[in-house]
């Protein structure tokens, strides 16, 4: 089981260096993790974005759930969705599934233009 | 035309040459554009600039929200530099760009009413090598799990084969000793009843005297018990003997196997039974079982993966209720239907159910929610594509956490299946 306090020293790193992009970790079932995602995802903080996830994931250990909340998420570029379809390639390697709840219309829009909506679960 | 002027220093028709590459425009403090260059009138698919003149720039995002991301950038820190968004063509075509606005150089940092000027050049091109790449990625990830899940599957049919062979030939060596065994113990049955009546008739002979003798003998070697005794012990024999009978008629039913088997003619019902013997074991600790069962016709399946079918989800719903580690009484609920179309089978227990986020992945290679060590996560998956996939039935699932969970298997009548 991941160390929820050392999941929320992380982020709390990655939200001291990273202005417009906020990572918080949430209250999800036994066998699932949760991260909110406030701000914006472009190509400036994508790449950071997928290491501080990654380091995530490898903390969540016999989890079977990540939930991305992403109601705070106000914009996302392609670059932001190229991170998540990485850290979807990578929670299915290891048997994880991903959910992605509470998509603004603009974020869920940038998904389907880009043909990726079928590979995720979405969900409003 | 656009009046964009360079520089003191800079070259006119070089810094002309290098803005006609790119969509520049300039909007109103209502962000209507006011001007647009050629190259914009292009990048939109329009025929003249006039057609975009007083068009909100919102209207051309393909996300509206978008544009007011943009503003707010602009309130914040006067410009915008490389923002990545998504524009709508006249014909509706979609394109990526990325977009560098400016605030009119006479309106000051914050003022939300001044005019801006922004810059938009077309990467749909480098969007769509990247989507392209993704989404190869994304495929060869899914295909490289399916053939893992199909081999999984293969491997556990080949071992169910394997089990099958041995099963088919361990009743076949159980059965030709079997028939004797039953035939000589009716033999002795009949053998030992005509020793009795023979015996009867001698007593009748013996003479007065001798009866006595007789007598004592017999409370000797406790005969009377012992003629009292045979008769249960040979209907208890024979009891037992029927009970092997149908386990091995069972074990040979179940085990009409092998890889590539055809399709035959099968009453679901019979397949069911021959499964419950086999199943017998696993559900007799502290489960009951309810029949609820309703004569069906025939259909066409693979008997040996239809039985297989029946016995995951028996062991299945013995295993959810075993999970609950509690001594309250388990129960399962096999309940068949006759359709106009087809039949059902139903496996009902009263486990703690099934998660509702769960409730989709269940039948998902690999999915499960045992320790690890004591759940493959396949047999679920591997009924539904035998049901779904090689026999165009369905495999559904229903449940209420806490109140158990019931796995319905509908299967045509006529029974086209996939070929092995």
């Amino acid at each position: 089981m991941a160390d929820m306090h050392a999941s929320q020293q992380l982020f709390q790193q990655f939200n001291n260096e990273h202005n417009g992009l906020a990572l918080q970790v949430q209250e999800c079932p036994p066998e699932a993790r949760g991260l909110s995602v406030s701000g914006h995802l472009d190509t400036t903080n994508a790449a950071s974005f997928s290491r501080v996830v990654h380091a995530w994931l490898d903390e969540c250990g016999g989890v079977r759930e990540l939930w991305f909340d992403l109601a705070g998420l106000r914009y996302i570029s392609s670059s932001g969705i190229g991170a998540f379809v990485q850290l979807l390639m990578e929670a299915q390697s290891r048997g994880v599934a991903l959910r992605l709840l509470d998509l603004g219309p603009n974020v869920q829009a940038v998904f389907d233009v880009l043909g990726f909506s079928r590979f995720f679960v979405l969900e409003k | 035309m656009m009046d964009v002027r360079p520089g003191a220093d800079f070259p006119p028709d070089l810094f002309h040459a290098l803005l006609s590459q790119q969509m520049v425009y300039r909007c109103d403090a209502d962000d209507r554009i006011v001007d647009v260059n050629p190259a914009g009138v292009r990048l939109l698919g329009y025929a003249s600039a006039q057609d975009l003149i007083g068009t909100p720039m919102a209207d051309l995002y393909a996300s509206p929200e978008d544009r007011g991301y943009l503003h707010s950038l602009m309130r914040e820190h006067g410009a915008v530099r490389d923002l990545e968004v998504v524009l709508r063509q006249r014909d509706g075509t979609l394109v990526f760009v990325l977009e560098t606005a400016v605030a009119s150089p006479r309106a000051e940092v914050g003022d939300v009413d001044s005019s801006y000027w922004g810059v938009m050049k077309d990467i749909s091109d480098r969007v769509e090598a990247q989507r392209n790449q993704l989404h190869t990625n994304l495929e060869l990830a899914e295909t490289n799990r399916l053939l893992k899940a199909t081999q999984s599957r293969l491997v556990q049919q080949e071992k169910l084969a394997s089990v099958g062979q041995l099963a088919a030939g361990l009743a076949h060596e159980i059965n030709n000793p079997l028939s004797f065994i039953i035939s000589n113990l009716d033999t002795l049955r009949s053998y030992v009843t005509a020793l009795n009546r023979g015996l009867s008739a001698v007593e009748g002979l013996i003479p007065e005297d001798a009866l006595r003798d007789h007598r004592q003998i017999r409370e000797e070697h406790h005969l009377d018990e012992i003629a009292a005794d045979l008769e249960d012990l040979f209907r208890e024999s024979r009891h037992g003997l029927d009970h092997i009978t149908s386990v091995v008629h069972s074990l040979r039913t179940f085990s009409r196997s092998g890889i590539g088997q055809s399709q035959t003619m099968v009453d679901l019902n019979e397949a069911l039974e021959s499964t419950l013997v086999i199943a017998r074991n696993e559900l007799k600790q502290g489960i009951t079982l309810h029949r609820d069962l309703s004569p069906l016709p025939p259909v066409s399946c693979r008997a040996d993966e239809i039985n297989q079918v029946i016995l995951n989800l028996l062991l299945n719903a013995v295993h959810a209720i075993r999970s609950r580690h509690t001594d309250a009484p388990g129960t399962i609920t096999v309940r068949t239907l006759a359709q106009p179309d087809g039949v059902v089978l139903e496996v009902e227990d009263n486990g703690p159910g099934i998660a509702s986020q769960n409730l989709r992945r269940v039948f998902e290679p690999f999915f499960t929610t045992k320790p690890v060590g004591e759940g493959t996560g396949l047999g679920l998956s591997i009924s539904y594509d035998i049901v779904v996939n090689r026999h165009r039935g369905d495999l559904s699932v229903s449940s209420e956490p806490g109140r158990g969970a019931r796995f319905t298997v509908r299967l045509p009548l006529s029974g086209e299946t996939e070929e092995t």
